[in-house]
């Protein structure tokens, strides 16, 4: 794995206005959050495609909708809870059900807020946008996995939600190991169908971490890595699913409805398989301090990772 | 268009309307009266609209934020011959092209999809703002009810709207001064609204909803005030045009059945209202 301090804001700000300068019709939308987002750059750059539209995502999503009606390209950003809760309705609505061609972005998604408590977190916006009609559901991890569902999310036509990281995080692979493609999960590391585990977003160095420890204790591991949460990879979980014994899924996000909960979906009705056990985060978030012992907190280091799949195998 | 001619068009809209409810169950009859003047005005005269060409880019766009009031809006589409009549049969039917609300992807001439309240304004500020961004003419009419300015959402907007200019904004309250669980003063009084959007920074004018020439002169002196969003608010009676019912807050919802009295009085309402305007020879 390579460890990269470039921050996610930063990737998603570059190539935002790389985007905007090939593409007129690509609109920035800041709640008061351009800054946060790492926009400025684009606000600076492009001031003509540049909205400010101040502290109301209700507001700001039903001005997205409009935007898109008449042919442009908004790109929304506020912080997760904000943006994916306080305006859902709008976003059900305006966004999914109309089929509009705006990008939400959630910005400083998960536990990265880990100082700032509950109201700062958003460990439930999976759950939601999942279960919207049309929508588009991406989860990158790392700053590769940003730029390319930033990308791919513009070239998509119809609406698409990006759970932004805030903290840097190393990568899993090269890049030039790494295929992106939307709706599409990736091998990150196989030695057999023993276990089986399943990441997506930032968790995807521990569940990689937690993979190589397992292989070296002598289980046979495959990790998988999904950035594309919906429409989900079904083909390649199957294959996985198919003679696996255990799989697990890891994800910085509730256990209720989020990509666990997907692939639970998917391979619900499979004959074959183990038991699937979902690790996220059990029932809300209310613990707050800096951002890796916060997840430590809730067992999502590969660390104590590891600790939860052999508490599950050993048994 | 002559304000006689837009009365026709209306009563014809208000037909519909009577009509659909009767023979294909509960409707928001109410609702679809009182604004049904406005939107005769709106598409007969006042929007640019292609009707062979419903997605034409630069048209007007309507957003019935209120979305309930749909029969008024699919009484007029069909007036305007956007869609056939015979699709009312459908009403209240599986699989429906005129749902309870209207869908933008099912019904030619409806510019967005609405329903919930308070979702209206925003988009139409949004498309207003495209316009503007695109050096484009058109204007954007947004028809909220009076009990929908509970919705927080609305002043979101109003804030947005102002500071932004979109003097090409133009909402529309049909103020017929009821909802569901009574008068808008009981339920939540919304106090002066003609004070509150101007304090949010719109150009108000004050008109009767029901009086064509009144809707027609106020509409032409769009934008009332360059620079500034408007608001129309119009005063109204729910269930105009159906004596039994005007003011009445029951009427909300209207289920009367096909052969009822109230059903009977209402053809009956509409038949002299035409006899007495001279239209049934």
């Amino acid at each position: 794995m390579t460890v990269k301090q470039r921050n996610p804001r930063d990737v998603f700000g570059e190539v935002l206005l790389e985007l905007g300068r090939e593409n007129e019709s690509i609109v920035a939308v800041s709640c008061d959050s351009g800054a946060g987002s790492g926009m400025d750059p684009f606000k600076q750059t492009l001031p003509n495609q540049y909205l400010e539209v101040g502290i109301n995502e209700q507001n700001a999503i039903g001005v997205c909708a409009g935007l898109a009606e008449g042919g442009s390209i908004p790109v929304v950003s506020a912080i997760a809870p904000f943006i994916s809760m306080r305006a859902f309705e709008q976003v059900r609505n305006d966004l999914g059900y109309t089929n509009m061609n705006v990008k939400v972005i959630g910005s400083s998604s998960g536990l990265s807020h880990s100082a700032l408590g509950s109201t700062h977190q958003a460990i439930e916006d999976l759950s939601l946008m999942r279960v919207i009609p049309n929508m588009v559901v991406l989860n990158p991890g790392d700053c590769y996995e940003v730029e390319m569902s930033l990308r791919e999310a513009i070239k998509h036509k119809g609406p698409v939600y990006i759970r932004m990281p805030r903290h840097p995080m190393a990568e899993p692979l090269e890049v030039s190991q790494r295929n992106f493609k939307l709706g599409k999960g990736e091998v990150l590391m196989n030695t057999g169908n023993e276990i089986v585990i399943a990441v997506s977003g930032t968790l995807t160095v521990d569940g990689l971490m937690t993979g190589k420890i397992l292989d070296e204790m002598g289980y046979r591991v495959k990790v998988l890595n999904f950035t594309t949460v919906k429409p989900l990879d079904t083909e390649i979980l199957y294959e996985a699913y198919n003679d696996a014994k255990y799989l697990f899924t890891l994800e910085e996000h509730s256990e209720v409805g989020g990509f666990g909960s997907a692939v639970l979906e998917v391979l619900g009705p499979v004959k074959q398989g183990g038991p699937i056990h979902i690790v996220g985060i059990a029932e809300g978030s209310i613990n707050t301090g800096p951002y890796r012992e916060l997840l430590e907190a809730y067992g999502l280091t590969w660390e104590k990772v590891v600790d939860r799949i052999l508490n599950v195998i050993q048994k | 268009m002559q304000s006689k001619t837009i009365e026709r068009k209306a009563f014809d809209i208000r037909k519909h309307i009577v009509h659909t409810v009767i023979n294909n169950g509960d409707g928001h009859a109410g609702p679809s009266l009182s604004c049904t003047d406005i939107l005769a005005t709106l598409y007969f005269d006042i929007m640019d609209v292609k009707v062979d060409e419903p997605n034409w880019s630069c048209r007007d766009r309507f957003i019935l934020s209120a979305g309930h009031k749909c029969l008024a809006l699919y009484g007029t589409l069909i007036e305007k011959g956007f869609e056939k009549a015979d699709v009312l049969e459908t009403y209240n039917k599986l699989g429906s092209k005129v749902p309870g609300h209207p869908d933008m992807k099912k019904f030619n001439g409806v510019d967005f999809s609405s329903g919930a309240l308070g979702h209206g304004l925003p988009i139409g500020a949004g498309m207003a703002l495209n316009a503007k961004i695109k050096g484009e003419k058109h204007r954007v009419f947004v028809l909220m009810g009076d009990g929908e300015q509970g919705e927080g959402s609305n002043w979101e907007t109003a804030m947005f709207a102002s500071h932004h200019g979109l003097d090409n904004l133009i909402g529309i309250i049909d103020r017929n001064g009821l909802q569901i669980n009574g008068t808008t003063r009981e339920v939540l009084d919304t106090h002066d609204l003609r004070e509150k959007y101007a304090a949010f920074g719109w150009s108000v004018k004050v008109v009767d909803g029901h009086n064509i020439e009144e809707l027609l002169n106020t509409f032409q002196s769009i934008p009332f005030h360059k620079g500034k969003p408007s608001l129309v608010i119009a005063n109204t009676i729910k269930s105009k045009g159906m004596p039994f019912a005007e003011g009445n807050v029951k009427y909300h919802h209207w289920n009367p059945g096909k052969e009822s009295q109230e059903s009977k009085d209402a053809l009956d309402a509409l038949e002299r209202y035409a006899n007495d305007k001279g239209w049934i020879k």
